[in-house]
């Protein structure tokens, strides 16, 4: 029967190994944009200032640095330990709550994540980002890689309890923030390009389509349609997707009916608002994945997914006195 | 290989007679590592250090920056072979010991038989800061003071093996014992063909079985759990690597509440009581109102729990006082009155400060002696009379004289030496010896084939100490 501390340390792994997905996914993003289309600086500027936006860490991002240099951005979000989120940062946790409870798990998941986190700080520790041979599409798709073993591992040997519940619970929660902060972004980048030409919105939305490795996907479903409306559609509400936010609801739903708490703090289930916000995404149609209702859309995501983390915390993470 | 191998003067080598020929029970491997190159070696030892930080195979060390660095204790390749007889003997040795320790605890803290026979002084033991009076009268499940001990053996020039030293508390280094010769068989698959090394597996096994056979009122499937202080311990890879071995749950304080005088551990379900509790934290810190109220990583009431009976606590609380430096000098006497046997495994010769004659002694020929401060362990607080300066002497004379009760003080004893590798050579280094002994109910005891062999990395030194640098090697006890 696991412990309480080792349950939040299991969720926490879930997230934070996701977040590491998700940053390097907005990375993508807008490196892909920029390289497909300017040497302009404001404009390279102007993509960083929102991506930055999009991530709420625009002030973190210049309390430490003065000009929004692509090497700088990079360091910030990847190798930059005094930054909570960066990529680093969040491996560095990860490790830490394996290690922590490194007995409960596979231990290939542990040699994994202290492997991918030793290699990240002899990475920093080499200023690799400033270095003149740095090659970022080779050095994200390592961080990529490695994370993706790391589930790919869990999914091969962890037996499928609580333990496992839990991870997965972390990881689609994380998800289903991720991708609403990326439909955000996506939003922003195709908004500010309206008066370009349309060949560049085009990039934008199949920019971030690729960087969630979904481009090939995308086409199955839409074939040569590209716009805002169904791009956003499918990110979020396409349920063969396995990064569409209905997709990690339904997950994460799965695994919660699954995964017991104590009869007293049953009062605290997210359900009904995981079961709510499923029910909304299913109830859209393209039209309403329109440029000016989407942000509003996204953010009142953003707010739900929010309080199922709070009581995500409140049903399982909290003390209580029931005897066995 | 071995060609230019020095045998240090006056120092017994476990691998080569004084006259330069291998000992029979390294034969094996004196022809294997002969067959190899240097640099072949040097790879192989490499590869096994870069594995081990991936594995998290590490302490923490913590400097006085407060930078806590987490390093592997250097694995060296060359093992160290124990014969049949030596190893026979020393589990004779060991089961008395631990027996006639066991029992000594037992008689502090009840009829005190001991110091009425005038054979151990009560105010060394009453006096000593490890001894708890909270545990006066009080019964422990089994009778079992001391789970699991360490006790440390050398060799001196002889080949004599003697004690060093008693774990009495919460000895660590088992975890690097596993490792070791998880490395060696992967190192040198060959060697294991030629030699018949006895298993370790069943050691951890005998141990959970010992813990359990401790569980209050005879519970047959009694919960067991493992009580860390946490990640930030130095010697939290062996919490994980115990817990993960012998399914023990492993706990932080945090995750123990205790109600009604019981113990539970706080589950995704609700609460679930404990009957076995394998703390690695001092007494000092299990329990906030009972010890020290500013500890963070203990149980609060845990010891009203234990007092009740309702949980069992290994090892239990307040077996310091036994394996204090100052009673060291005592047990050959404690193992001739509870057994009436005598001592298989010789003392080093100790004086005690605090008495006056031994003190004249010491301040007279400190330059030959080791001085220990009695209350500290993990080679801290310690002078090598021989390799120490005259300004280092000068201050341990004055520290003696000002609290004698503090200080022991022993002959230098050499300890013996293996072939180590260090720096691209096969050189002679010191080495001492720590087997691990489980006592269960009914003094039944199991001792972990072999035991920890830690080894001064400089040459000379005879610090073995991981935090003072010392490494390890794979030990292997030849069946007969």
């Amino acid at each position: 029967m696991i412990n309480v501390r080792v349950a939040e340390s299991i969720y926490w792994t879930g997230r934070y190994t996701e977040r590491i997905i998700n940053h390097t996914n907005l990375i993508d993003v807008s490196f892909h944009s920029y390289l497909s289309w300017t040497e302009n600086t404001d404009i390279q500027n102007d993509l960083w200032q929102r991506l930055l936006s999009v991530l709420g860490e625009a002030d973190a991002f210049f309390d430490r640095y003065n000009s929004l240099k692509t090497r700088h951005v990079l360091n910030f979000l990847t190798l930059d330990k005094t930054y909570g989120n960066s990529i680093i940062s969040c491996a560095g946790n990860a490790r830490e709550n394996v290690r922590a409870i490194r007995q409960e798990l596979p231990t290939p998941l542990w040699e994994t994540i202290n492997g991918f986190h030793l290699w990240l700080t002899a990475e920093s520790q080499a200023k690799r980002i400033f270095a003149p041979d740095f090659k970022p599409y080779d050095f994200y798709k390592g961080i990529k890689q490695a994370v993706t073993l790391f589930h790919g591992i869990a999914e091969t040997t962890m037996i499928r309890d609580e333990e496992w519940r839990l991870l997965q619970l972390g990881r689609y929660i994380e998800r289903a923030e991720n991708i609403s902060r990326l439909v955000l972004m996506m939003h922003r980048n195709t908004l500010e390009m309206r008066q370009n030409i349309s060949n560049n919105r085009y990039h934008q939305l199949t920019a971030a389509l690729r960087a969630v490795d979904g481009l090939e996907s995308y086409r199955k479903i839409n074939a040569d349609r590209v716009s805002l409306a169904a791009a956003a559609a499918f990110l979020v509400g396409q349920p063969l997707f396995p990064r569409s936010i209905h997709y990690s609801l339904t997950i994460f739903k799965r695994n919660l009916l699954a995964l017991a708490a104590p009869e007293e703090n049953m009062q605290y289930s997210p359900l009904a608002e995981v079961d709510a916000m499923l029910a909304k995404i299913d109830n859209f149609s393209e039209d309403d994945y329109n440029l000016d209702s989407l942000p509003n859309m996204v953010w009142d995501f953003l707010a739900t997914l929010n309080v199922i983390g709070t009581k995500v915390y409140k049903t399982y993470f909290k003390e209580v006195d029931t005897i066995l | 290989m071995f060609e230019n191998y020095l045998l240090a003067p006056k120092v017994y080598d476990e691998m080569f007679n004084d006259d330069g020929s291998v000992r029979e029970h390294y034969e094996e491997l004196y022809k294997t590592f002969g067959k190899l190159d240097m640099k072949n070696l040097a790879e192989r030892q490499n590869r096994m250090d870069d594995e081990m930080i991936k594995q998290g195979i590490t302490f923490t060390l913590y400097n006085e920056d407060s930078n806590a660095l987490e390093r592997t204790i250097p694995f060296d390749i060359i093992p160290r072979i124990i014969s049949s007889t030596d190893w026979a003997f020393m589990q004779k040795g060991l089961k008395q010991r631990v027996t006639a320790l066991n029992r000594f605890i037992h008689d502090i803290y009840h009829e005190q038989n001991i110091c009425k026979a005038g054979i151990v002084p009560r105010k060394l033991i009453v006096t000593n800061k490890y001894f708890r009076p909270e545990m006066m009268n009080q019964d422990v499940p089994g009778d079992v003071y001391i789970c699991w001990s360490g006790i440390d053996l050398i060799r001196a020039g002889d080949g004599d093996y003697y004690v060093l030293e008693d774990n009495l508390r919460t000895p660590s280094g088992v975890s690097y014992l596993y490792k070791n010769r998880w490395m060696m068989e992967k190192l040198f698959p060959e060697l294991f063909f030629n030699y018949h090394v006895m298993n370790l597996d069943r050691g951890l096994h005998l141990f959970l079985r010992a813990l359990r056979s401790i569980a209050p009122n005879n519970n047959p499937n009694p919960t067991v759990v493992l009580l860390t202080p946490g990640r930030y311990n130095s010697a939290y890879f062996e919490h994980t690597f115990l817990a993960q071995e012998m399914g023990l749950i492993l706990a932080e304080g945090q995750d123990l509440k205790v109600v009604d005088n019981k113990v539970y551990l706080k589950t995704l379900h609700g609460l679930q009581q404990v009957d076995v509790i394998y703390r690695r934290i001092d007494d000092d810190f299990i329990d906030p109102l009972a010890f020290r109220p500013d500890s963070m990583l203990g149980v609060p009431g845990l010891m009203n729990a234990y007092r009740a009976g309702n949980v069992a606590l290994a090892n239990a609380p307040g077996t310091g006082f036994a394996d204090d430096k100052a009673i060291y000098a005592y047990v050959p006497e404690i193992i001739r009155y509870y057994l009436n046997e005598e001592p298989i495994l010789k003392n080093v010769p100790t004086y005690i400060c605090a008495r006056e004659e031994d003190r004249k002694f010491v301040l007279d020929n400190i330059e030959k002696m080791v001085v220990k401060e009695t209350s500290l362990s993990g080679g801290y607080g310690m002078l090598i009379g021989p390799h120490a300066t005259k300004e280092e002497h000068d201050k341990f004379r004055r520290q003696i004289c000002e609290r004698p009760d503090e200080y022991i003080a022993q002959p230098t004893i050499q300890l013996s030496a293996v072939p180590t590798l260090c720096d691209g050579t096969i050189a002679s280094r010191r080495v001492d010896l720590r087997p691990y002994i489980a006592l269960a109910a009914n003094e039944e005891i199991h001792i972990v084939p072999g035991g920890l062999t830690r080894v001064a990395m400089r040459e000379g030194s005879l610090v073995v100490n991981s935090s003072q640098g010392g490494g390890s090697k794979d030990t292997w006890v030849i069946e007969e």
